[in-house]
């Protein structure tokens, strides 16, 4: 059953790497796109869905690396493994503050703290108006050496490379939950005082959990950096990190898999919209409150249901890709 | 049994989902065709305006409706969220510009064909559309976007694609064409200290040199204080108070009410914009504040649904024409008519600005966008513009482009400056008196100053 599902993700991986290269046009930049948002999504679904942390800061990690990389391009820093590096340092130094607040608060609390935090960020390039580029946004100097020679705009080499990015991302998160740290999480986040008096340590592994998602967004603003050459104030703010909360909501908060694809779909959707109609905000909110209604465990929650009415059955119900976790409960 | 409750709820949610896509889809379209008609349409909101047969063109007599290849302009224009204002003229002014382009003769025989998207205010959506536009519609020059970070992306995404770049109202920062400056993006109208130097002489002349100043706190009004400050100094005055407000501040009574009226400050300079500048001059117009202090500000009617708050009567206000036009000139005249035969058949669109009884072009950003876009199409014509190809045709063009005032720029004369790609044109001081606005002075475009000193290579 193992084997069915790893064979199942890796034609999924060769047919993205093939066919939209192949497909050629702005097929390949627009899931480039997606595949970085979906990284944001991710690291929301591990936080939010696995561990149960309601987290409304990951956007800030997002958007912290991805200024990171914008204001070492204008202190002349273009190296791309220099740039990766610092990008990555500055979202985990972000994440120990949302780690502490994982140690001394949880719910409603954790969620303000996190909200509260999140808007702090959002104001820091006003703060810091030279550094930033403030309410104007902030340009990635260095051309093409700051993504190792590869043209997000052009080709299919900065796709591949994404791709191979969030496969990697991807890999490492579901190993990661599949091992008994992982399932230690899961457990936590379901009953942090149970998994406590079964002798886990619920600090540690929360501590780990944030630090972990953190490196996940911070992956994904270090790209969005990369593709976009541009980093402005939303990146902060309480939008980014609801829209990855809304991606991972729409694919399923509780799978891998999930916010990955809620996130193609999502964008996907908003930018035709944004084309068809004057009222796509309109439309897309109801599209929201519907996914949200009918379908709770969202897009990998209506495999699941199918799957089970029908009796597919390709893999076990504890650690795959975009299936539901159970886990220690 | 839950199974099965799912299984329902799944396939409501399917059915409602698709049912509201497929209203999506049969509403108004945002990214538009136009229609090779022969018949004068109005603008419908995210529909084309038929692209053919106005009475009077840009370009002189109306001449046979183009039938070449038409070439594309990609506009971001935000008809919705909080740039709708801006939006809403943008949509109308870039319209009227293209039908008359398109009605005497187009690019020398290729019909101009608008594509909107609407970013909302996005900055990541904008950039997202904008390389949609260039790389999947194949546009060949992009136009649009109205705050500056959506400005300032996508001027960096068509540096990195080589294709024009033309703003068409809002993107106001002093960054677009000082130390963003690039060989692809061009603003036709003044921004930054070319539209304050101009008027704080003849203010602090007029209403002495002690002055307050209240501005939103983030980019755009920091560089609007450094730049007034900047221009009071050169003419003996000062700011003797000034009042920063948060970005996003509801209550802005405690702010205004901090504006001295004991006689310290003779003049209060509000910079405030959107709504936030409603806000403003209603707790003004409270406290009483204008019977103490005289007021200036950039923004018009357009940006009081048409009328004007009176608050604001005695103010002086700037802008690149006024808001009723300039008296006795045909050519405006017939600018205005056109402008809101237009805008008047498409009252969903117009509702930001006032509706059909009230709505103007404005004396900023509705002309603005008029003149970008016509400024466009007339450095089109002169590179023998064809299509993206072109493009280096199209920036030597634009960049030496100068327009006398006539029927294209009814309000006065173009001149663009080739080193910054930023443009000058005639600006206007004007005082309100009741709904009415008169003309102070006018200073031509040649007397304005450059922006800055960025130098495109």
């Amino acid at each position: 059953m193992k084997y069915a599902s790893i064979v199942f993700a890796v034609i999924i991986v060769l047919f993205m790497a093939i066919v939209p290269p192949v497909m050629g046009g702005y097929a390949v930049q627009a899931l480039t796109s997606y595949l970085i948002s979906g990284l944001l999504a991710l690291a929301v679904g591990l936080i939010t869905g696995y561990g149960r942390l309601f987290n409304l800061g990951v956007g800030a990690n997002f958007g912290v690396s991805a200024y990171a990389v914008a204001i070492l391009t204008h202190q002349g820093i273009t190296e791309p493994f220099t740039l990766f590096a610092v990008a990555i340092i500055a979202g985990v130094v972000v994440s120990l503050l949302f780690a502490f607040y994982a140690l001394i608060a949880s719910g409603v609390e954790y969620l303000m703290l996190t909200f509260l935090t999140t808007l702090a960020f959002a104001s820091i390039p006003h703060a810091a108006n030279d550094l930033t580029g403030g309410d104007n946004g902030l340009t990635v100097n260095g051309g093409l050496r700051v993504s190792f020679g590869l043209s997000p705009l052009a080709g299919n080499g900065f796709y591949w490379f994404v791709l191979g990015i969030v496969v990697l991302c991807t890999c490492v998160s579901w190993y990661v939950l599949a091992s008994q740290t992982g399932k230690a999480i899961q457990a936590i986040g379901r009953n942090p005082s149970r998994a406590a008096a079964m002798g886990y340590s619920v600090a540690q592994y929360r501590v780990a959990l944030t630090v972990f998602s953190s490196v996940i967004a911070s992956i994904g603003g270090w790209l969005f950096a990369l593709q976009r050459s541009f980093v402005f104030i939303d990146l902060l703010g309480l939008a980014n990190s609801t829209n990855g909360l809304v991606y991972a909501l729409v694919g399923g908060v509780d799978s891998i898999l999930g916010p990955l694809l809620g996130a193609a779909l999502l964008r996907a959707l908003t930018d035709q919209l944004s084309r068809g109609s004057t009222q796509s905000s309109l439309y897309i909110g109801i599209v929201l409150m519907l996914v949200v209604y009918f379908l709770p465990d969202g897009l990998v929650g209506l495999w699941r249901s199918i799957r089970a009415r029908y009796g597919l059955q390709f893999s076990r119900p504890t650690p795959e890709l975009g299936e539901k976790q159970h886990g220690i409960n | 049994m839950g199974s099965t409750n799912l299984t329902i709820r799944a396939r409501l949610a399917v059915g409602l989902c698709g049912l509201t896509l497929a209203l999506a889809a049969c509403s108004a379209p945002a990214a538009t065709t136009p229609a090779a008609t022969t018949a004068a349409a109005p603008p419908a909101a995210g529909k084309p305006a038929a692209t053919t047969a106005p009475a009077v063109a840009a370009g002189g007599a109306t001449t046979a409706a183009p039938t070449g290849t038409p070439i594309k302009v990609g506009i971001m224009d935000d008809v919705t969220g909080v740039g709708a204002i801006e939006g809403a003229l943008m949509r109308v002014s870039s319209e009227l510009a293209i039908q008359r382009a398109n009605a005497s003769g187009g690019i020398n025989g290729h019909p101009l064909q608008p594509i909107y998207v609407d970013p909302k205010g996005d900055a990541n959506q904008a950039q997202q559309l904008a390389q949609q536009l260039a790389q999947q519609d194949n546009v060949d020059v992009l136009s649009g976007g109205i705050f500056s970070p959506e400005c300032l992306g996508v001027q960096a995404l068509a540096a990195k694609l080589q294709i024009v770049y033309v703003p068409l109202n809002g993107c106001a920062s002093d960054a677009l064409t000082t130390k963003s400056c690039d060989k692809y993006t061009f603003r036709v109208y003044p921004a930054g200290r070319q539209t304050t130097d101009t008027a704080v002489a003849y203010e602090v002349k007029t209403f002495g040199p002690k002055w307050a100043i209240i501005y939103p706190d983030y980019a755009l009004g920091q560089s609007d204080l450094a730049t007034s400050k900047a221009a009071l100094a050169k003419n003996g005055g000062e700011y003797v108070t000034e009042i920063p407000v948060p970005l996003g501040e509801a209550n802005v009574t405690p702010y205004v009410t901090k504006v001295p009226t004991d006689g310290s400050v003779t003049v209060l300079n509000v910079r405030a914009t959107g709504s936030d500048l409603a806000r403003v001059m209603s707790v003004i117009q409270q406290f009483g504040i204008n019977q103490k202090v005289a007021i200036v500000t950039a923004l018009g009617k357009e940006s009081f649904a048409g009328v004007y708050p009176e608050a604001l009567n005695g103010a002086i206000i700037t802008g690149t024409r006024p808001s009723d036009g300039l008296p006795g000139n045909a050519d405006d005249q017939k600018y205005m008519d056109d402008w809101l035969a237009l805008a008047k058949k498409n009252p969903d669109l117009i509702g930001p600005l006032g509706g059909v009884d009230h709505v103007t072009p404005g004396n900023n950003n509705g002309y603005n966008a008029y003149m970008s876009m016509t400024a466009l199409v007339l450095a089109m014509r002169k590179a023998n513009f064809t299509g993206k190809a072109d493009t280096e045709k199209l920036v030597s063009a634009f960049e030496t482009l100068t327009v006398p005032q006539g029927p294209d720029f009814p309000d006065g004369q173009l001149i663009m400056n080739k080193d910054d790609h930023q443009g000058r044109t005639t600006y206007y001081l004007l005082k309100i008196n009741g709904q009415k606005e008169e003309v102070v002075q006018s200073f031509p475009a040649d007397q304005l100053p450059t922006i800055g000193d960025c130098k495109i290579a």
